[in-house]
């Protein structure tokens, strides 16, 4: 199987099956113009990813090589986070940090699918939270003077009847 | 060289708790917010400024579709189950009142239960600038005077509102771009003021109106002079009380559909009919003492020439007798269609049916309280080899209506169904029986071939199987 190089941020030189890093639309685009198709020695830089974050691209794109591609329709996209399978579930088990770092990666390598969980997975350490709990979760700080905070909550008033 | 393992040491850069919002720029952030609703996005924006911000500019203000509702509003054909979660679903119009300055940009507003009164005007409809598409349905009006701000209108809705034809005149004064006009279920509309609408019109629909013909007449007639290119006309359910000699076929060259009743042009006799016609819906009414109004001669008269571009053609409620050489007739000047409804249409004979075999276009047919024996529904199906989906509905339902217990379909028909498609691998089809009145016998339609998918909805005769009352049985995939 064909191999090529790619290098992350921080120098470090990762081998990777050539369909493996065609999983993310920048890398195609960028081998498709240069013509690459096999190892020619030359590393091709992925600048804003690091090793550790490389690293885990790579092991996710390689376990959902043949995967089918994920429809483009953005405003068709539905909106349930439920549908994890447990493989990813087990390979997002990472500090939030990482977490935030693979989407960041996936969205400059642009690698459709991986965003998607990413950002379910963010979705779902939101969902069911109040404000506070999300602000603790994420280590956000509450930057509202009280005006504005009585304003919003005269604008939330309609959905939080019950 | 092969992958290096990962060690849980590389993941120790990361250990320190960063913020979400100092890693993840807008974009990303508005990824991961694009999978909650507009419900469950509100109290989010309690979080901090730069959430606020955010989900304010990209999911309020750029929003361009918006339902109001109140709540406690059932779920139908207009209002969604889904809908709930991404509408304001409120007790009392004032909880809108601050949001109304985020929906500036909004294109479509939808409002179903409410109040109508000034308020919707001077709190609400002042802020949107630019609306196109305004549907109000199933509420209570208490002022005429919200049109005034609506002049980009192009779409406007009035659904079971009690209106009259002084709002009809409010329309015609305040929205010179209006295409499209629904002012269904609006019992005290004559078509009073209908002639002032604009020349942009292209769909009027007017079903459950009180409509008098002449006014309607009188409108279409208006709209062609002025140069407007009408594309649908619904006229379904209107009791006009009054016969008119005229025709208005001339005046609607441009139609792509129509749903009239044979009673709206049942004297007509012309030959310049509507020849861009795409899709045909006539039902029939009846006049005072339910003499039926439909003969021979309207459909003589009315496809006198070929609907060449028609391609949807639905027949319903034509208690009157077709005769074989008109129906024959009608089906040669329809040869492209690819959708047919015949519904209740008790005088067809089997002679009659076979001929919808001829139609090689047909994808689509539904058969409701129609009497066709096996033969003929085999023959269809043989023979019309673009159909992917045939219904058949017995409904044997109705009160005062001949009762259908003859019914010529039996239970053969299933049987020679599986069989063609058995030898026939290339086709496929969807065939759904409602209310069937034929013995099932459940236990062999366990060896349906996969191109063809069986279901059988609301049927009590169902020998064999598990005891089937109101249910519905699913055989085979689905296409």
């Amino acid at each position: 199987m064909p191999n090529i190089k790619l290098q992350s941020s921080d120098g470090e030189i990762f081998e990777v099956d050539v369909e493996v890093a065609r999983m993310s639309n920048t890398l195609r685009t960028m081998l498709d113009d240069l013509g690459i198709e096999e190892d020619d020695g030359e590393p091709i830089p992925v600048q804003n990813v690091n090793s550790a974050i490389l690293r885990k691209v790579i092991q996710w794109a390689t376990y959902h090589k043949n995967d089918p591609p994920t429809p483009e329709d953005d405003d068709a996209r539905e909106k349930r986070t439920d549908d994890i399978s447990s493989w990813d579930a087990d390979f997002l088990k990472v500090d939030q940090g990482t977490l935030f770092e693979i989407i960041l990666a996936a969205n400059y390598l642009d690698i459709k699918g991986l965003l998607d969980v990413t950002c379910k997975t963010v979705a779902n350490m939101i969902r069911g939270k109040t404000p506070e709990e999300i602000r603790k979760t994420f280590n956000i700080k509450n930057d509202f003077t009280p005006q504005e905070e009585e304003q919003i909550r005269r604008e939330n008033e309609w959905c939080e009847e019950k | 060289m092969a992958l290096r393992l990962i060690k849980p040491e590389d993941f120790n850069d990361y250990s320190g708790r960063k913020n979400i919002n100092d890693i993840l720029v807008e974009d990303m952030l508005m990824e991961i917010f694009h999978y909650f609703s507009l419900r469950d996005i509100f109290p989010m924006r309690r979080v901090c400024r730069y959430w606020y911000e955010l989900i304010n500019k990209n999911l309020l203000k750029n929003r361009k579709e918006l339902i109001i509702c109140l709540v406690s509003y059932s779920t139908n054909k207009y209002f969604k189950r889904e809908d709930i979660h991404e509408c304001y679903y409120v007790k009392n119009f004032i909880k809108l009142i601050p949001l109304a300055p985020y929906h500036e940009n909004l294109q479509i507003l939808k409002v179903f239960n409410f109040m109508i009164g000034d308020w919707f005007q001077t709190n609400f409809l002042i802020h949107i600038k630019q609306l196109r598409s305004l549907t109000i349905a199933e509420c209570t009006l208490s002022t005429t005077s919200f049109f005034r701000s609506l002049k980009y209108l192009t779409k406007l809705e009035l659904i079971n509102m009690g209106i009259d034809d002084e709002i009809v005149r409010q329309i015609t004064f305040y929205l010179p771009q209006l295409e499209y006009l629904n002012l269904s279920k609006n019992s005290l509309i004559s078509g009073k003021y209908m002639d002032r609408l604009p020349v942009t019109m292209k769909v009027l629909i007017l079903t459950f109106c009180s409509l008098d013909i002449h006014n309607l007449y009188e409108c279409i007639e208006s709209l062609s002079k002025k140069g407007c290119q009408l594309e649908v006309l619904n006229l379904k359910y209107n009791y006009i009380g009054e016969e008119y000699d005229n025709t208005f076929s001339k005046y609607l060259k441009h139609l792509k559909e129509i749903k009239f009743s044979t009673k709206h042009i049942v004297k007509d006799s012309t030959n310049e009919t509507f020849e861009n016609l795409e899709k045909l819906v006539i039902f029939e009414m009846f006049g005072r003492g339910n003499e039926p109004l439909v003969s021979d001669s309207f459909f003589q008269s009315f496809f006198c020439v070929p609907f060449i571009r028609l391609k949807k053609l639905h027949l319903t409620s034509l208690t009157s007798k077709i005769s074989d050489e008109i129906f024959a007739h009608c089906l040669t000047m329809c040869e492209n269609i690819e959708s047919l409804k015949l519904i209740s249409i008790c005088t067809l004979t089997n002679q009659s049916l076979r001929l919808i075999s001829n139609l090689k276009l047909l994808k689509f047919l539904k058969l409701d309280k129609i009497q066709i024996d096996t033969d003929t529904a085999m023959k269809i199906i043989q023979q019309c080899s673009n159909l992917h989906t045939i219904i058949i509905d017995f409904n044997d339902t109705n009160n005062g209506g001949p009762s259908n217990s003859a019914f010529g379909l039996n239970e053969r028909f299933i049987f020679d169904c599986i069989e063609f498609f058995q030898q026939h691998s290339e086709r496929k089809l969807n065939i759904h029986i409602f209310r069937s009145l034929m013995p099932i016998n459940h236990k062999q339609l366990t060896c349906i071939p996969n191109n063809l998918n069986i279901q059988i909805l609301k049927s009590k005769y169902i020998l064999h199987g598990p005891p089937m009352y109101d249910d519905h049985i699913d055989l085979g995939v689905h296409y």
